[in-house]
């Protein structure tokens, strides 16, 4: 690097890290990220301590003739897998506790959950153990992978898988068809947007020099009259949902930040700048739930997307989804994780229920992937025991709290590794 | 895991200087950057044992920091600290070379789009090859090229009369 001009730029960077010169990382809280890190990656019981715990044993070959395995769903006694559980401990199978003794004893906490009722399986498309479930109940056994299945979505007459490869790749998109062949295959963002009534379905997919683009097609279809939005600059973008004017709503991550825009997939994408990111959108009445832009902390909102003004807010609480009705909205009580998880009056921002799953329940969960509307009125939450440590198996369940404040099982406690299809 | 692995914590104590550094030119702010690095060792903590044997420690925290700091969106409500246009609080010491210039180009790097911005930083910080570029972003050795020319062109836009930056290559 003898170029003078190159050294100049060399120097203004080492000079410029200097803003860095008394920053310290602390070992123990390096430990601690990395044991909450192994935590959330040892959820499930029973996989081995170096492998990928969350991921997803698939079998070798996609059987056709398993999709059209026809029936009603079964509970969730049938449908969610149940290999023996290695962590329950035989003196709990003897004499379960009515509740945990304490959130702190894994043991207790999951016997505790084995107490809760026991409804229906889950009545949404989700992958588990390798098997596409539709919610009408058939199944089709995926394709074989080794890397960890984090989304999935049905498109172009078969399974549109999302896998993560490892630690530090991104995500890849892999298209099949219902023979099993693999039709295309792009890295992209792990989050599929649909709309309300489910017949759109939109991605995000970059190429090799990082040019991004989203798609969004007719989720029945076989890939005719896919729609194109180029993403330019931005590094990440992340669908979210379709408004009733077929807009999609998305996020990217621009040099400024977080933005959150809109478009048509014909003219230029606007924005939407009364929020700063965005986790929802009510396609039946055109509202947009996120956060604001302005202000000290967190402040949830919901706005109207046709006026871009605020309908309400509420400080100190994240959003989430809205239900397929658009009557509610899912709520994330402050700053914690887990956070305490409320249904809202996506009219209000009223509290409708509000379920403390970690001190009531002892478990933990993934707020981003984890949580979904089963129908109108309630949610399906991917948990796993929050206690333990990383040397430790973190079994899970399904859990369905419902509007009525009620809480049940979905599933048996296990080491399923659950992935929802994409709901509104 | 490398529990409480000594080799682990003489790594960290060694090179988390320049770790918090490169994050902190990746990204542009501090609070971020500790946020990356810690995250950094954090993953490269939970794969120590894997990692070093390979050799190759320093590369994966890098590779960790810049895909960290791609994906810093992805949680739709993670905290986020947006990169503002004003300098940091805690300034450079530059007894060879005048500050504002030091600040010029400093701010005509953080304006570059992120990818160009990592590619900058790894060549003429981290001073990496090309192929090492690309094997920390996991792109090809043409696409670094062409990131790194649209960079340098740019700042050479915006820098070329004040800083003298005509000889970039």
């Amino acid at each position: 690097m003898n170029n003078p001009a190159e050294r100049k730029l060399t120097h203004a960077l080492q000079a410029s890290s200097d803003a860095m010169a008394d920053a310290h990382l602390d070992l123990g809280a390096v430990h601690d990220q990395a044991h909450a890190i192994r935590r959330r990656r040892r959820i499930g019981a029973g996989l081995g301590a170096a492998a990928l715990v969350a991921a997803i044993a698939i079998p070798v070959t996609l059987i056709s003739q398993d999709f059209g395995n026809q029936g009603a769903p079964a509970p969730a006694t049938s449908t969610s897998p149940s290999p023996a559980d290695p962590t329950t401990p035989s003196e709990s199978e003897t004499s379960p506790p009515e509740t945990p003794e304490t959130p702190d004893d894994p043991n207790a906490v999951a016997a505790a959950l084995e107490q809760l009722p026991l409804g229906d399986g889950p009545q949404v498309a989700h992958v588990v153990d390798g098997t596409w479930h539709n919610a009408d109940g058939t199944t089709l056994t995926l394709p074989s992978t080794d890397a960890q299945v984090v989304g999935a979505a049905w498109y172009h007459g078969g399974p549109l898988l999302v896998t993560n490869e490892g630690e530090i790749a991104g995500s890849t998109l892999s298209q099949y068809d219902a023979s099993g062949a693999q039709v295309w295959q792009v890295e992209g963002n792990p989050r599929i947007a649909i709309s309300n009534e489910g017949t759109r379905l939109a991605w995000w997919q970059t190429d090799a020099d990082g040019n991004g683009e989203i798609h969004a097609g007719i989720a029945s279809g076989m890939g005719e009259g896919e729609a194109v939005q180029e993403t330019g600059d931005a590094t990440y973008v992340t669908p979210i949902g379709f408004a009733n004017t077929g807009e999609l709503v998305y996020m990217a991550a621009i040099d400024e930040g977080p933005v959150v825009m809109a478009t048509d997939f014909e003219g230029e994408p606007t924005r939407v700048n009364t929020l700063v990111s965005a986790s929802g959108v009510d396609g039946v009445n055109n509202r947009v739930a996120g956060e604001l832009g302005s202000g000290e902390g967190t402040t949830g909102a919901v706005i109207d997307l046709a006026s871009n003004e605020p309908l309400w807010s509420k400080p100190g609480w994240h959003l989430g989804a809205f239900s397929p009705d658009g009557r509610y909205v899912v709520g994330f009580k402050g700053d914690v994780d887990p956070a305490p998880i409320a249904i809202l009056d996506a009219e209000t921002g009223d509290v409708v229920a509000e379920f403390d799953l970690l001190t009531d329940h002892g478990v933990g969960y993934s707020f981003d992937t984890g949580v979904v509307w089963e129908d109108d009125s309630t949610l399906l939450v991917f948990t796993y025991v929050w206690a333990g440590t990383d040397a430790e198996d973190h079994p899970g369940v399904l859990l369905r709290l419902a509007a009525d404040g009620s809480v049940e099982r979905a599933s048996e406690v296990g080491s399923a590794f659950w992935v929802f299809a994409p709901r509104p | 895991m490398a529990a409480e692995d000594p080799a682990f914590a003489e790594w960290l104590a060694a090179r988390q200087g320049t770790l918090l550094r490169t994050a902190y030119l990746v990204c542009g702010d501090r609070h971020t950057a500790e946020d990356l690095a810690q995250t950094a060792a954090a993953k490269l903590y939970l794969a120590w044992d894997r990692i070093s044997a390979r050799g190759n420690v320093d590369a994966y925290a890098r590779r960790v920091i810049i895909n960290e700091h791609n994906s810093l969106w992805r949680r739709p409500w993670k905290k986020r600290e947006v990169v503002a246009d004003e300098l940091p609080e805690h300034g450079y010491v530059d007894h060879q070379r005048a500050p504002d210039e030091v600040a010029a180009v400093w701010t005509a790097v953080r304006a570059l789009p992120p990818r160009q911005r990592a590619v900058v930083v790894l060549r003429y910080y981290e001073d990496l090859s090309e192929a090492e570029i690309a094997e920390t972003l996991d792109v090809s050795a043409g696409t670094v090229k062409s990131q790194a020319s649209r960079a340098l062109a740019t700042l050479r836009d915006r820098l070329g009369s004040a800083f003298d930056l005509e000889d970039l290559a």
